[in-house]
Parts: C-alpha cells; sequence; structure tokens
C-alpha cells in the first residue's frame, strides 16, 4: 500500500524517536503508536498546560493515554519535552528500564495513570476531573482511548457518568485508526456510528483528521465544546502513519521482532517523509 | 474497643467526612436514605453513583489521585468479583488510599443465592498487592478498624457486619489493623476465626471445655496482611488448630494459616479448616439455616473440634 501521506519535520523527528526506539527495544506497538502521535504532539506542543520540570504542578491538565500500548508516542513527545532524557527512549522495554511496553505513572516523570489493560484510562480521567473541579481547579483532562477498545463496557459506563456528571472539564479523545490487533473494527467489532454514539451518550463531539496538527490544535483550543458537556474529539487516523510496510496492516499492530530489512525500510519511509515526500 | 466507635461503618464515614473533606462516598445504588445527613451536611463528599463497579473503582482511583480519600460502597460480591482488575490495576497498582465497604457478606444473601453470596472475596483480595482484607466480628469492631483505616490512609476492603453477630466475651485488648485478638487461651486447640464466626467459635470453645478439650479462640479480622510474628506466638504448642471462616476454605483464612505455618516450618499442630466446600452457594433460605448446613454453628464447630480429636 502507498501512501500519500505529508508531514512536516517535526512529525518526521518524532517518529524517528519512536521508530528508533521500538527497534532499540526489538519488537513493540509500531501501528498504534504512529496512529496517535500527532493527537499527543498537539496535546503537549499547543493545547494542554503543563511544566516538564514540574510534572505534579497541581494546575497541569491531565493526560492519560488509555490506549496504553500507544505509550512509545507518549515517551516520544515526553523525552522531547524534556520530562526525562531523551536517551533514555533507548532503553525501552530493557531490565530496569522506566520505560515499558505500557505506561507505569510512578516510574515515568508525566505519565498520569498506568494503562495496558484496556477501559481503564476513562474512569480514572472523570474521577480527576471530578475532583478537580470540586476545589476550583482551572485544569481539565484529556484521556486518549483507541477505537478497539471503544469494545470495553467500562468505556461507555465511565461515558455515562462523565455527561451525568457535566464534566465540561474533561475532553475524551478517540484515536479513531479502524484497525485492531486482528483486524478492521468493522469487521471485528463495529463502532459506528461512533459520533452518534458519543453524542448519544451525552458528549458534544467533533471529528477531525488525526493526523493534521494545525486542526486538531484549533478544535482542542477551543474545548469545551459545550459548557455543560463532556467534549469528545473523533481523531480519523491511519495505523502506523508514516510508515509504507506498517500503515494499515494487523500484522504491525505488534511486532514481536524486527527483520533487519524491516528496519531498513521503517528508516527509508521516514527518510522520504523528511524529504516532503509520502511515507 | 478505643475511638468513638459508636453507630455504624456509615458513621464513621460521616464523621470522618465532616473532620476532612478529602473523605468522599461512593456508593453504588444502594438503599435509598443511607448516609442521607451526610449528603444533606456535605453534599460535594456524597456521591450515589450507577450500577457500574468497574467505573466506580476507576474514579475512585482518579479522585484518590488528585488527594481525595474515597470509600466506595456497594454489596460485597459486586464490589470484589464485578470490578477485580479495577482494584488491582486502578486502586492497588497506583498505591491509593481507597476504602472498601462490601455489605452482605458470606453467607449473608442466601436467600438471593449464588450471584449475591461472597464467599471468596478473602481469596481474592489476598493477591491484591498491599490490599488489606478486614472481616470484623462486629459493628463495634468495624467502626474503630474503619477509623483507623481511613485514619492511616490504607488501600483496604472490609466486610461490613449485618449487625446481628454474636459478640466476642468483653474486654479483649487492643482492636488494631494486622492484631489478632486473643480470646481465650488454651493448652489443646486453638480456634482461629474470623468475621462473623468469631462469637460463634467464642462460644464452641465454651462447649469444649465442658468435654475436657481445653481449646484456645483468637480472632484474626486481619486476614490480610497476616504477621506470622503475631500468629505463631498465639499458637503456641497446641496439638491442633481450627479455622472458621463464612468463606470458601480454599483461599481465605484457612489457607493463609496453613501458609504462615509453612514458611515458619512450624510442622506440629494438624490444621483443621472449617469453611464452605467448593461448590456454588445453593439451596436458598435463610443465613443461619445455610452456616448450619455448612457446619459454621457453635455447636457444628465444637463438634468437628471433638470429631478430630478423639478420632
Amino acid at each position: 500500500m502507498s501512501s500519500d501521506w505529508r508531514t512536516d519535520d517535526r512529525s518526521v523527528a518524532l517518529r524517528r524517536l519512536v521508530v528508533d526506539a521500538l527497534v532499540s527495544a526489538g519488537s513493540g506497538h509500531v501501528g498504534p503508536s504512529l496512529s496517535c502521535l500527532e493527537i499527543l504532539r498537539s496535546l503537549y506542543d499547543g493545547v494542554a498546560r503543563h511544566r516538564p520540570g514540574e510534572p505534579q504542578w497541581p494546575d497541569r491538565d491531565r493526560v492519560i493515554l488509555s490506549k496504553g500500548h500507544g505509550c512509545v508516542a507518549l515517551y516520544a513527545v515526553l523525552a522531547d519535552h524534556g520530562y526525562f532524557g531523551v536517551d533514555t527512549l533507548g532503553t525501552l522495554c530493557a531490565r530496569g528500564s522506566p520505560l515499558g511496553g505500557h505506561p507505569e505513572r510512578h516510574l515515568v516523570p508525566g505519565v498520569e495513570f498506568s494503562t495496558g489493560s484496556l477501559g481503564h484510562g476513562l474512569s480514572a480521567g472523570v474521577g480527576m476531573a471530578l475532583a478537580l473541579r470540586r476545589r476550583g481547579s482551572p485544569s481539565r483532562v484529556f484521556v486518549v482511548l483507541g477505537d478497539g477498545e471503544l469494545g470495553e463496557g467500562s468505556v461507555w459506563e465511565a461515558l455515562m457518568s462523565a455527561a451525568h456528571h457535566r464534566l465540561a472539564n474533561l475532553c475524551v479523545l478517540i484515536d479513531r485508526n479502524g484497525l485492531q490487533s486482528s483486524g478492521p473494527t468493522a469487521e471485528v467489532l463495529d463502532v459506528e456510528p461512533l459520533a452518534a454514539k458519543l453524542t448519544a451518550f451525552g458528549c458534544a463531539v467533533r471529528q477531525a483528521d488525526g493526523h493534521d496538527v494545525g486542526l486538531l490544535t484549533s478544535l482542542l483550543t477551543a474545548i469545551p465544546f459545550d459548557q455543560a458537556r463532556p467534549s469528545a474529539l473523533v481523531c480519523v487516523t491511519t495505523k502506523g502513519r508514516g510508515i509504507e510496510l506498517a500503515e494499515n496492516q494487523a500484522t504491525w499492530h505488534y511486532r514481536g521482532s524486527f527483520t533487519d530489512s524491516e528496519v531498513a525500510a521503517m528508516r527509508g519511509s521516514l527518510d522520504r517523509l523528511g524529504r516532503g515526500a509520502p511515507g | 474497643m478505643t475511638g468513638s466507635a459508636g453507630g455504624s461503618v456509615f458513621d464513621v464515614v460521616h464523621r470522618a467526612a465532616s473532620k476532612d473533606p478529602a473523605v468522599v462516598f461512593i456508593g453504588s445504588d444502594i438503599a435509598p436514605g443511607l448516609l442521607s445527613e451526610m449528603q444533606r451536611e456535605l453534599p460535594d463528599q456524597f456521591f450515589m453513583e450507577g450500577i457500574q463497579e468497574q467505573h466506580l473503582i476507576g474514579m475512585a482511583a482518579g479522585m484518590a489521585l488528585e488527594g481525595l480519600r474515597p470509600v466506595v460502597c456497594t454489596i460485597a460480591t459486586f464490589l470484589v468479583r464485578r470490578c477485580f482488575e479495577q482494584v488491582l490495576i486502578d486502586a492497588a497498582l497506583h498505591r491509593l488510599p481507597i476504602v472498601l465497604l462490601g455489605t452482605g457478606p458470606g453467607l449473608a444473601y442466601t436467600a438471593l443465592g449464588p450471584t449475591h453470596c461472597c464467599v471468596d472475596d478473602f481469596a481474592l483480595l489476598r493477591v491484591v498487592p498491599g490490599m488489606r482484607v478486614i472481616a470484623p466480628s462486629t459493628m463495634a469492631e468495624a467502626n474503630v478498624l474503619l477509623e483507623e483505616g481511613l485514619a492511616r490512609g490504607h488501600l483496604l476492603y472490609l466486610r461490613v457486619p449485618r449487625g446481628d453477630e454474636v459478640p466476642l466475651p468483653a474486654a479483649n485488648g487492643p482492636v488494631a489493623i494486622g492484631v489478632p485478638i486473643g480470646v481465650r487461651p488454651g493448652r489443646d486447640a486453638l480456634i482461629v476465626c474470623t468475621g462473623g464466626l468469631a462469637g460463634q467459635a467464642a462460644l464452641a470453645a465454651g462447649q469444649l471445655a465442658e468435654d475436657g478439650i481445653d481449646a484456645g479462640v483468637i480472632h484474626v479480622h486481619t486476614i490480610k496482611p497476616l504477621d506470622p510474628a503475631a500468629l505463631l506466638p498465639l499458637i503456641g504448642d497446641v496439638r491442633l488448630v481450627v479455622t472458621v471462616e463464612e468463606h470458601l476454605r480454599s483461599g481465605g483464612l484457612g489457607t493463609a494459616v496453613l501458609e504462615t505455618l509453612a514458611d515458619a516450618r512450624f510442622g506440629h499442630p494438624a490444621v483443621l479448616r472449617l469453611g464452605l466446600p467448593d461448590e456454588f452457594v445453593a439451596g436458598y433460605g435463610t443465613h443461619e439455616q445455610a452456616l448450619a448446613e455448612a457446619g459454621l454453628t457453635a455447636p457444628a464447630i465444637a463438634s468437628a473440634v471433638r470429631e478430630w480429636w478423639y478420632r
């Protein structure tokens, strides 16, 4: 499959961090990390209030990566922002590294909630949003979920609760890459009509190209979409975005190992992207 | 007993919330009117949520990460089984001060069938790192233990007593989390009991004394952590240890005692585990009928000990 996607230097550079980390680890979630990269970049670059030198700053916005298997993207963005050294990315999944295949709060500065088992992050986000609102905090809570993750019933429990409590300080971002581990979500467990479902569950919903940083930033800067409801942004993405070999390939959800030619192909895609050509 | 522990565990929650605005109560669709005074006085600290146990544990975790001290309450079986992973990951992995109050534990809801009988909570929660698993003998004891748990910020599960338990004889020393209560000494056997059956175990020891078997009794309200240094001296050199619990024979107090003895290379006493068989609760009827059928009344406990002793 040939990608016609083009992006800017920053997204290419962040992808290099992701790919280098995965290659160092020798395995990992390629596709899910690359689909959510611009979502996380948009949040940390231009939307969320945060202080890398003070990860527990009380007035920070909380960002929870509920689809914890996309954590290499989060690690890359956090390292790039200075939460920890970029060199640490090279220790991904090594024995004793703070950076595992799923993110842990007590190990990684900037990680707000340990995730990995799906369907947990949004409930924690609801609890944070309730507590923050109660104490009059200006902080918002952003929770990034995968579309396959929407199969977990607990997500819908949390959505009902968020709407019931009118949590306008909560924003749900769905990485709608259309592909889960075993195949297309449309075939495995169809989540459509997604925007209508989220609306029916009480969210104020928008939809956007999840790789368009400018659009994501402008939409997320405008939250809450409704003063009395949680915001939900369906980010339409491509799994494995930017790596031709991996794009939209279920077999690239997780790789247990990389051959030399696969590593070369990944780097070749990034080189092409870096020259302004499609990956 | 110590502390100002009148009323029920819900009064303890109300008092704690009055003193500390971080304490919040989260019920999952439980009885109307429960804690209505707290709801009136402290509306920001009272949450009566829907039937969504998984979500509520995650929500409590999010609140706790922001400095609150959630107390989550619903029927014990739903609080343990339905949301086990949330308890493990959201609460325990994050090392959060969350209190879980499980109502109607053990065979209390026999009439409602196996879906409502929480006879496996000790087994399930004993494997959760950092969890304190507590089964008080009476409401008064529960109140003291809950006060301590809230004050210390523990992650804690507590079986809420029904309120009709046979109390232990008075003046048994301090009630503190992790400290077994010595009810009576005994040279021959030691009954190690927990939860609502502690009073029955004490009565059984009295009956055994009449038969010439000197059975001591200790009440282990804190099943986890079970401190060997506290338990082993109380066991001493009796020939028989009898564990009594309103729980499956596997995975709970009896198993914890066996593990403690094995780890200590404490080879001597035989261990007789009284509890429920590896079967679903069946047959309906009253709580008392179910306990009698399971051999968990004072006469049945005494009879089991006698049978072993004179076998």
